[in-house]
């Protein structure tokens, strides 16, 4: 059984390094003539430019974040912003250059897309190289395009909605990205359209010591529902790579918006992801999140709960092994009546690895009839490892039915024995006991990502299976 | 509070008290008073220095003697002296260190074994206090000790103390610490206790008055088999804030923990909880335990939680729990099927969630004080 | 009126949006007593709780009277207030305060004066004998680890101590062997005074053993559908609902 699948692991995949040749590349740092040079090759329009000149203002004011993981190490000044590989924006596999083709051959997703979904973007670096949709869910009005086209054919929706769920004054990395963010998808679902399958972005860095800071945009009009799959992964260097991205979702009344995410940046990579939802009257935010890569991690996915009746679940599950911090969590920010939200975050620490939970859950003065729950839960995997988890908590009316609950400890000695008794070898009942504990995540993931996630399971215990 | 009266208190002081008052006010007089963000300290003007004499002691067959004219033996330098972490914030700490003008120091002889408790009062008309209490249990010995912070009249009052414990091995000390003082006065309130191998500590917290207090109890377990349980009860009002700080350190094996705090807000109160577990490396088979429930009786009220679980071993059963929720429906219908209003029955509910550990107080007269303010407050401004 | 204690008119309730009483008449004189019969479902703890006040029950038409007042939308503690009592099917459990502290505030709500400790105490250890509940019950937490049986017993006792006009009963036979049943019926007897008024609801007519009712009630789909005396509950016994039931149908 379990055997079986281990066995089968090529960790290989995620590690191709392509020879590619690149069109562009920006020095090393942050000036403003590079963010300058970056904005003239894209061909933007005045206020994009200057909007990324005033981040950059904003990003040098503002301090590094004192909490949360060790950023001592990185060093912007050392990081290539911008570098965009040689190829034109495809709109069939065929017309994407053989060696960038290859590595997401490699990555599965042009089969992907032929067998169930609704329409794939795939960035290399700092550019999108393939960005395509089904012909009905177009014809539908569903809008899918690449950031940068769609500054170019729908330049006064983006000018309304471009940062101002996240604007560049909210951190830090939030005005670098405004600063010299590049690529991402922009999608529009219009009213009552229901996209059935699903839509992915994959992202990949592939040059060594570079930045990706893609942006996502994703509004869902009045009773239309989307489902979003986000993929990142990367070679694994000695330099550091930053990611940046930024994601905005606007989910309008009676919307159902639902935003998986697989990320497995590699052990090189500082991800400083920023992710926030704004949700109208009677509108579903679900967020799925499964968190494996990067060296640290800085991720708070957002649900802003503005409209009565609002519903946002979050449910995620995060694995560090050696040398990996990744501190996530989520935010649920309840402003109107009768919102309800309910976190279920799942974190398995080995290896020496950190993980951290910090989550904020906000209940406002006006947001009465509040339902919502919290649940956290760490798995030790040895006991050089650490879990922590810091939430805060603020109810501002008498009104609120809250409840949350956060535990720790290892894997149970009884189950173990138990499996064990039924002929598995301890190695085999412990990977088979994470794959039930992180269930919830696999479970509300379309079946493909699911199998992903369980193989990155089986990646990340590989050591303790020998 | 300056150096000139730093020398004139160094002045009455005897030994390596002398210093210790100096190096304190060294850190003082470095440090500013912080903002606090939840609780919010702007605009707070420290209180001139004055004398305390109302202290009042009972106690039999234990020695309690007042910290300003006792012997200050070796061994309270070095527990005064730990340099451990602790407090609402250093510059409160410091200024006990530098200015305590009342204090205890109980030392728990061997061979004591009494559930009859040590009473300490701190009565206040308006009074600063700043008080510096230690207690010390020789091993295997096991006490009850209560101190009060009373008002005796409404005026406001400036409290800042610090208490530390020693509980040794195989030793039980059980501290209720009430604080009972004006609506007007500032409470500021750093406990640290540790627990040698197979000792226990346990804290009873009852926090009732001042317009901002802020408490803060850290447990060090640096030896196996330590133990420490805290229950407390809050009930803040009117616009008062309440910011009660428990943190937990496992380090030693088979170390355990149990937190249990209930509450209850009412008009436009404030409580912030922090429940900090932090089971170290090396704590193996540590055990701990943390639960808040808070009951809103206003809907202008605000409850904060912030409960952190920091762990670095996998071999340790740790949870937290907090609710804050409306109270149950049909349990207020059944109540009220016998006649009582909504309001009397969300305040029985109140009494009913404080009882068991009102209950447990070791003194008649003080439980019967509690139940009485609790009562006040909780009927107040509600027709009877 | 004046003579009639109770005045159910043309009531109709839902609970969650679903209808469940449509359409009750029923009255009840002073120290009559009256059972409810009816299959599960049929709608007999919602009356209970509709006449009680329950704020989960919606009233959508019709009227209550008690002693010639509507009290349709009185809430639930002025009802009490009144002389309105219902022993709970599940009567609720309250950590952290005992049976005699509740008890002796719900008593000083009711009649509007403080009692003196002394003299509930004493009142309490009457009533308890009467009903030969062990004294250790006043000082435990308020139904917190009862049996079936004491929590009835614990509804009788506090029925006592209140001294209502008007008891309605729901299910208190229910999950009672035997012998808890009998002593349950006959602490009943104890406490009912002539003028008492009270409302059996069951399942069963087997509590009819021994609280002969004066009149019988069957209520089915939210209605009642016959009227009669304590024959017709032996009938029923008998004959079972289904052959109301295809009786309604003919």
């Amino acid at each position: 059984m379990a055997k079986t699948v281990i066995n089968d692991i090529d960790f290989s995949r995620y590690n191709i390094k392509a020879k590619v040749k690149y069109r562009h590349k920006t020095a090393k740092g942050l000036t403003p003539e590079i963010v300058e040079e970056i904005s003239y090759l894209k061909g933007e329009p005045d206020w994009m430019r200057e909007f990324r000149l005033k981040s950059l203002e904003i990003y040098n004011s503002k301090p590094m974040p004192t909490w949360g993981v060790d950023l001592s190490e990185l060093n912007i000044d050392e990081i290539v912003a911008y570098i965009s590989p040689d190829a034109e924006k495809a709109k069939t596999w065929d017309d994407v250059p053989k060696d960038i083709k290859e590595t997401f051959d490699r990555l599965g997703i042009p089969e992907a897309e032929k067998e169930y979904l609704a329409g794939v973007g795939a960035q290399f670096d700092s550019e999108v190289i393939y960005h395509n949709i089904k012909e009905q869910l177009e014809k539908q009005g569903v809008i899918f395009e690449d950031f940068d086209t769609a500054l170019k054919k729908y330049p006064d929706i983006i000018r309304e909605y471009f940062m101002k769920c996240v604007p560049p004054t909210d951190h830090k990395f939030a005005a670098l990205h405004g600063a010299i963010w590049s690529g991402g998808s922009f999608v529009y679902v219009p009213k009552g359209v229901k996209v059935e399958t699903p839509l992915q972005a994959y992202f990949r860095m592939n040059a060594p010591g570079t930045g990706q800071f893609e942006h996502t945009l994703i509004i869902v009009d009045e009773g239309a529902e989307a489902h979003y799959i986000e993929g990142c992964s990367a070679p694994q260097y000695s330099v550091s790579n930053l990611h940046a991205g930024c994601v905005e979702l606007y989910v309008k009344k009676g919307a159902k918006l639902r935003y998986s995410t697989i990320e497995n940046w590699s052990k090189n990579t500082y991800n400083l992801n920023t992710k926030r939802a704004l949700v109208d009257e009677g509108a579903s935010m679900i967020w799925v999140s499964g968190s494996f890569g990067s060296k640290k991690t800085m991720l708070y996915p957002s649900s802003v709960l503005r409209g009565e009746g609002a519903t946002s679940e979050y449910t995620s599950v995060t694995f560090a092994a050696k040398g990996q911090h990744l501190d996530t969590g989520a935010k649920m920010i309840h402003l109107a009546p009768n919102t309800s939200s309910k976190v279920v975050a799942k974190s398995l620490s080995k290896d020496g690895g950190i993980t951290n939970f910090r989550g904020l859950l906000r209940v406002g003065p006006k947001a009465t009839g509040v339902k919502t729950t919290v649940q956290c839960e760490g798995l030790m995997l040895d006991d050089i490892s650490r879990s922590d988890t810091l939430p805060i908590i603020e109810i501002q009316n008498d009104y609120v039915d809250m409840g949350y609950e956060a535990k720790v400890g290892k894997i149970s000695e009884d189950k173990i024995y138990y499996l064990m008794s039924r002929g598995l070898s301890e190695d085999e009942a412990k990977a088979l006991i994470v794959k039930g504990f992180v269930e919830p995540i696999s479970g509300s993931l379309p079946l493909e990502y699911a199998v992903e996630l369980n193989r990155l399971i089986n990646i990340e215990m590989e050591g303790s299976i020998g | 509070m300056n150096d000139t009266l730093i020398k004139e208190l160094n002045d009455r002081s005897i030994g390596w008290v002398k210093g210790y008052r100096e190096s304190g006010f060294e850190r003082f007089s470095r440090l500013n008073i912080p903002s606090w963000k939840r609780l919010n300290l702007n605009g707070l003007d420290l209180p001139e220095y004055k004398g305390y004499d109302r202290l009042q002691v009972t106690g039999d067959g234990i020695d309690v003697e007042n910290i300003m004219d006792c012997g200050m033996e070796e061994d309270i330098r070095e527990i005064m002296q730990d340099g451990q972490a602790f407090g609402v914030d250093e510059k409160f700490v410091s200024m006990v260190d530098s200015f305590f003008n009342t204090g205890v120091v109980i030392r728990v002889p061997k061979g004591y074994n009494s559930s009859v408790p040590v009473m300490v009062h701190y009565p206040s008309d308006g009074d600063l206090i700043l008080d510096q209490n230690v207690i010390i249990a020789e091993p295997f010995t096991s006490v009850s000790i209560i101190i009060d912070h009373e008002a005796i009249s409404e005026a406001g009052a400036f409290h800042n103390g610090i208490t530390r414990v020693i509980a040794k091995e195989g030793s039980k000390v059980n501290l209720m610490k009430v604080q009972r003082l004006s609506d007007t006065s500032f409470n500021f309130d750093s406990v640290i206790g540790i627990t040698g191998r197979d000792a226990a500590i346990n804290w009873s917290v009852v926090e009732l008055g001042s317009a901002k207090s802020a408490v803060s109890y850290t447990t060090y377990m640096n030896e196996q088999g330590g133990e420490n349980n805290t229950k407390g009860i809050f009930f803040v009002d009117d616009r008062r804030r309440l910011d009660l700080s428990f943190k937990v350190n496992h380090i030693a094996p088979n170390t355990t923990s149990d937190i249990d705090i209930r509450g209850a807000l009412k008009d436009e109160a404030y409580s912030i909880f922090r429940g900090d577990l932090d089971i170290k490396r090396g704590a193996k088979k540590a055990k701990g335990n943390e639960k808040e429930s808070v009951i809103l009786l206003d809907r202008t009220v605000r409850s904060d939680a912030i409960p952190a679980l920091k762990c670095a071993e996998d071999d340790v059963e740790a949870g937290h729990a907090a609710s804050c929720e409306e109270l149950d429906k049909n349990t207020l219908y059944y109540m009220m099927s016998r006649g009582l209003s909504l309001d009397e029955a969300r305040m029985m509910l109140v009494e009913a969630s404080f009882n068991p550990i009102i209950d447990a107080i070791p003194d008649d007269g003080l439980k019967n004080a509690i139940r009485e303010v609790i009562k006040r407050r909780l009927t107040c401004g509600e027709d009877y | 009126m004046g003579k009639m204690l109770l005045e159910v008119r043309d009531l109709r309730a839902s609970v969650e949006d679903k209808e469940i009483l449509k359409g009750i008449n029923l009255n009840i004189g002073r120290g009559e007593i009256h059972a409810i019969m009816g299959p599960n479902g049929s709608g007999k703890s919602t009356l209970c709780n509709t006449i009680m006040g329950n704020p989960s029950y919606m009233v959508e038409g019709g009227s209550i009277f008690f002693e010639g007042d509507d009290i349709t939308g009185m809430k639930v503690n002025e009802r009490a207030k009144r002389g309105i009592f219902l022993s709970f099917q599940y009567p609720e459990e309250i950590e952290g305060i005992t049976l005699e502290n509740f008890l002796r505030t719900a008593l000083n709500t009711v009649t509007g004066k403080n009692q003196s400790i002394l003299g509930f105490k004493k009142l309490l250890k009457e009533k308890m004998q009467l009903l030969e509940m062990k004294d250790e019950y006043a000082e435990r937490y308020l139904n917190v680890g009862f049996s079936g049986g004491e929590k009835k017993k614990a509804e009788i006792l506090q029925m006592a101590i209140l001294n209502p006009k008007l008891v309605m009963l729901d299910e208190i036979d229910s999950g009672l062997d035997i012998d808890a049943l009998r002593i349950v019926a006959e602490s009943i007897k104890k406490v009912k005074t002539e003028d008492m008024s009270i409302l059996i609801v069951t399942h069963y007519n087997r509590i009819l053993d021994y609280l002969e009712p004066d009149y019988v009630h069957v209520l089915m789909d939210g209605r009642i559908v016959r009227n009669g005396d304590s024959g017709l509950a032996r009938e029923l016994e008998e004959t079972g609902y289904e052959a109301i039931r295809a009786e309604e149908l003919i």
